[in-house]
């Protein structure tokens, strides 16, 4: 009861410590008045008197500490005080307070933006069983990065051979048409193995994955069969418990559905996919037989290591099994063997230094952020030493005023991660949109950001505190009170702490503005990049032909409604392909003779796109030699095909090769064994995959009335909006194949944006975060050099009255600002000649070391400098003498 | 050594319970002098080895609700902290001295009996 008594005294004493303070100071005030009184009528001098009261009672010292023993919670509500002491202080400034929790909340939500992109992107471990022992198995042509996707019989190859893998899938993009009652539903999923599922260790939400045997082909009596995705179960389904052991038709087959996975299962992540297949599919499509050549290598793989093996072994193994079949199979010059790469951090490669240069930038903006509220702070703090001169005098130890300071960052900078925090979340669904991460990528604001962004508010709480707390235990309190307050601010230490702020501001900043510049030239690079086709003004969609259709009749198709796609108003030009440039996958045929020369038993790999007539014009890719496929390269007609740059090279050297002849290996084609294509013209390298890297690859465009392709890519170049096309485009499609659907309807300008755009969104922010970090610069430096002109003001005038320049005024106060700038200049100008060199591999096109850039930042900082002195300096100009001599 | 130190603090609780009852509202100084001159008047030891000892202790029977506090002003016209015994505290106070008596009395009584005849 007694004990239930006390405590509730101390609760309801809580934040109540500093009227305790000075109530007991009074208490012991009285108590030592007392008992002076009482040794002096005893006959005591005062002095002796005094001692002996205090003797008495054994030291104030102690007694204060046993006394906050028994007060208890006194840490907690010593900082309860101080935390209600801050929102007095703000709220009597709350320009200051407004000024510095924004500035705060802007760089901790950068970075917590910043650690989001990372951690979804890069931190994140794939959803799957154990996802670190799961790779990929590529085949590689030699140069680094230069790897491909491999041929199903070379799969089923690799998965006989290897001792490495416990399992291997692989993982291919398909598309259908789902039949509904109204118009077809375009369906995208991928094929896999029928191992995939319980390869990756995850189970269906409902029904069962696949069975070993399930791929071979009519297996099932024509039903194959089909597991579907938890959104597509909901929306196609109304997330019926009966649809196990439907039967749905794709593309006109009929499919059994035998499982739904879970919600938030994605194969591959990222991909917003909807059904999963077996291999089944490879042996069903009648316009290639893709399943039994080696030329068709479109399949990529994922495969799990065995307990107990290492990349290295499995590398070294998949060499030996690819030495092994370059023997039975030779492939070509530029064909190496098979590349084993870890899943995730191949698939996440690209997007690893962007995100670690973003971090690294963010980081600096917040330390340059800390260090320009620190030192705003520190001049507020030298206005405030007369205060904290008083506190001192009245019992509050150096200690407690280096508390205080803490206290006080410390709800500056959670104030400002609460803002970050808004900010973020507020921004989280916008940032994932614009930055294309959908899927297992997509940005969630969840507990680890949180987490994250209270983590930088405590480290910006560190470095704000930690230049006033040293000044503040340093300094002599009791030397402000005797200056009483007006002259201060003259403290060597406190101003040196100043202009050490200032300098390092500058560098930051110097840091952030040179790495920003950098970065936005080599954006203007690429920006600039000979593409050899134009992507703007093209709206592009794939449409397959349905899987009955002879080759004929599907070229048939296409052809005609190109015609129709023709005469759409606004339509300049429309041709097809069966890939396209940026459009991401390639398709890849194999050559072994030359100009009538056989290569033997050896093939060499080239993409090849087959190809409309219109497809040159509509894209805009140069001809450079003979002549563009034309409508009389028809099925009657000789076999034509037009080649790059790079083929022209590869297989002719510096011969012209109009005229001359190449095999690929295209089924379908009548007439002899040995078909014979006659080269009728060359055109440009475009830019097929990548904008910046890479070789440009061979690539061979035959003709579709003399190839096959059951799947096209449709281009047409608009005049105008390409958007207001889509109704009557979706009608013209509708109108030529009522049964099949429209796949990635959009502007191939997107396609283009897409190549760049971590690029760009890495430029765009360091830009921005330079932004920010010159108007911190700028601040801090005003009100560094403002602070020092009102502290002097009264010096100045005396200085002018007694025969000074106004010019020596001004000087003196550009000096007092623009020493620490320069000196922030030079390091900065240091640090970020390191921090380039980390850059260097992000750029295009530009010199780490770009004079030009170096130069443009040092003028930008120079000038934001001068201007935020020069306010301040022209006030100097402007002290009265007359009053500083009234004032004295 | 954790025994005795509560045996004296709750000598000393008992000690200003006792002088705010016999004298009413004092002041810290105040109860400290009473309580050492009463325990000197007898000859016995010092119970207040400093006067500081006796802050904690006032705390901590204002806690418990036994004494309150009041600011008023003292008899060279300062400004100065009184107690008072509440009503609970005159209950403790009551509880606390029957406790003690029969404590004392027991131990006294205990202390002074003769040793036992040895068996043969």
């Amino acid at each position: 009861m007694r004990r239930l008594r006390r405590l509730w005294a101390r609760l309801r004493g809580l934040g109540q410590a500093r009227r305790r303070e000075r109530e007991w100071a009074e208490e012991m005030a009285a108590h030592m008045e007392a008992a002076v009184a009482d040794h002096l009528r005893g006959g005591l001098s005062r002095a002796e008197a005094r001692r002996r009261a205090l003797a008495d009672l054994g030291g104030l010292q102690q007694v204060q500490e046993a006394c906050r023993e028994r007060w208890a919670w006194h840490w907690l509500d010593a900082r309860l005080g101080e935390i209600r002491y801050t929102g007095r202080q703000m709220r009597r400034h709350p320009g200051f307070a407004v000024a510095v929790i924004s500035l705060l909340g802007l760089a901790i939500a950068a970075n917590s933006a910043i650690f989001g992109v990372a951690r979804a992107l890069v931190l994140r471990p794939y959803p799957y069983r154990r996802p670190n022992r799961l790779v990929q198995v590529w085949d590689d042509y030699g140069t680094p990065g230069n790897t491909g996707p491999v041929s199903y019989p070379d799969f089923r190859e690799w998965r006989r051979w290897n001792h490495s893998f416990s399992d291997i899938s692989v993982l291919s993009g398909v598309t259908f048409s789902l039949a509904t009652s109204s118009a077809p539903v375009p369906v995208r999923g991928h094929l896999v193995s029928t191992g995939a599922f319980r390869m990756l260790g995850v189970r269906p939400l409902l029904g069962r994955t696949f069975r070993a045997g399930e791929n071979r082909p009519g297996a099932d009596a024509g039903t194959g069969p089909v597991i579907l995705s938890y959104g597509f179960w909901r929306s196609q389904f109304g997330g019926s418990r009966t649809v196990v052991g439907r039967v749905i038709r794709l593309d006109s087959r009929a499919y059994t559905v035998i499982g739904v996975m879970p919600r938030g299962f994605v194969l591959p992540p990222g991909a917003p996919d909807q059904v999963w297949v077996t291999t089944a599919e490879l042996w069903e499509n009648a316009g290639r037989p893709i399943a039994t050549r080696r030329g068709y290598a479109f399949l990529q793989t994922v495969a799990r290591l065995r307990p107990g093996v290492t990349l290295a072994a499995a590398r070294e193994d998949m060499d030996r099994v690819a030495a092994m079949m370059r023997r039975t199979h030779p492939k070509g010059d530029e064909y190496t063997g098979a590349m084993v790469t870890p899943w995730q951090s191949f698939d996440t490669a690209g997007l690893r230094p962007v995100v670690s240069i973003l971090s690294v930038l963010g980081g600096l903006l917040l330390l340059a952020a800390s260090a320009s509220v620190g030192g705003l702070w520190l001049s507020r703090a030298a206005a405030r030493r007369r205060e904290a001169g008083i506190c001192s005098a009245i019992g509050a130890g150096r200690g407690r005023l280096a508390a205080q300071v803490a206290t006080e960052a410390l709800v500056l900078a959670l104030l400002g991660a609460g803002l970050g925090l808004l900010l973020v979340a507020g921004s989280t669904r916008a940032l994932s949109a614009a930055m294309g991460l959908r899927g297992f990528y997509a940005l969630r604001a969840g507990w680890q950001v949180i987490g994250f962004a209270v983590g930088a508010a405590a480290v910006a709480a560190v470095l704000i505190a930690l230049a006033p707390a040293i000044f503040a235990a340093r300094s002599g309190v009791l030397a402000a009170l005797k200056s009483g307050g007006a002259q201060s601010g003259r403290g060597p230490a406190e101003g040196r702490a100043r202009r050490a702020l200032v300098a390092a501001e500058v560098a930051l900043a110097t840091v952030l503005l040179i790495s920003a510049a950098l970065l936005a030239r080599s954006l203007l690079a690429i920006e600039h990049v000979r593409l050899n086709f134009d992507p703007h003004g093209v709206l592009t969609f794939a449409l397959s032909a349905p899987d009955h259709y002879p080759r004929a009749r599907a070229a048939r198709l296409f052809e005609s409604l190109e015609a129709k796609l023709r005469h759409l108003p606004g339509v300049v030009a429309v041709g097809g392909g069966n890939s396209g440039p940026l459009l991401g996958g390639q398709v890849r045929t194999a050559v072994n003779n030359v100009n009538g020369r056989s290569l033997g038993a050896r093939e060499i790999g080239v993409e090849d796109v087959v190809v409309t007539p219109g497809y040159f014009r509509t894209l805009c890719i140069p001809l450079l030699r003979g002549r563009r496929l034309g409508y009389r390269d028809n099925a009657t007609a000789p076999l034509a095909l037009v080649v790059n740059q790079a083929a022209a090279r590869l297989f002719f050297g510096d011969r012209n090769p109009v005229g001359e002849t190449l095999d690929p290996q295209v089924t379908g084609v009548t007439g002899g064994s040995q078909h014979l294509w006659r080269v009728v013209g060359v055109v440009a390298n475009v830019k097929e995959h990548t904008l910046t890297g890479g070789r440009p690859h061979a690539i061979l465009y035959l003709p579709l009335a003399q190839a096959a392709s059951g799947a096209q890519w449709v281009f047409l170049r608009v005049r105008g909006n390409p958007v207001a096309l889509v109704p009557a485009v979706r009608a013209a499609a509708h109108a030529a194949v009522p049964t099949q659907a429209l796949f990635y309807l959009h502007k191939l300008d997107h396609n283009y944006q897409q190549a760049f755009s971590s690029q760009r969104q890495m430029a765009e922010a360091a830009l921005a975060f330079a932004g920010l970090a010159l108007l911190l610069t700028g601040l801090g430096l005003y009100a560094v050099v403002a602070y020092a002109v009102a502290q002097r003001r009264r010096e100045i005038g005396l200085r002018l009255a007694l025969g000074a320049q106004r010019r020596e005024a001004v000087a003196w106060v550009l000096r007092q600002g623009l020493w620490p700038c320069a000196i922030g200049l030079a390091g900065g100008v240091v640090g970020a000649w390191f921090a380039s060199r980390l850059l260097a591999g992000q750029l295009f096109d530009v010199h780490p070391g770009d004079p030009a850039v170096f130069l443009a930042a040092v003028a930008v900082l120079a000038a934001v400098a001068a201007g935020a002195c020069y306010l301040p300096a022209r006030r100097a100009a402007r002290v009265d003498p007359a009053e500083s001599l009234r004032c004295e | 050594m954790g025994g005795e130190a509560e045996f004296r603090q709750g000598t000393l609780a008992l000690m200003v319970l006792k002088t705010l009852e016999m004298l009413g509202p004092m002041h810290g100084y105040g109860i400290a002098r009473r309580i050492e001159q009463v325990s000197r008047q007898r000859g016995g030891p010092r119970v207040l080895l400093n006067y500081g000892t006796l802050y904690p202790a006032l705390i901590k029977l204002e806690q418990e609700g036994a004494i309150a506090a009041r600011w008023g002003m003292s008899e060279n016209n300062r400004r100065a902290k009184f107690y008072s015994l509440t009503a609970a505290g005159g209950k403790t106070l009551a509880r606390e001295t029957r406790a003690w008596e029969r404590d004392a009395d027991m131990l006294a009584r205990f202390l002074a009996a003769p040793a036992p005849e040895k068996a043969e």
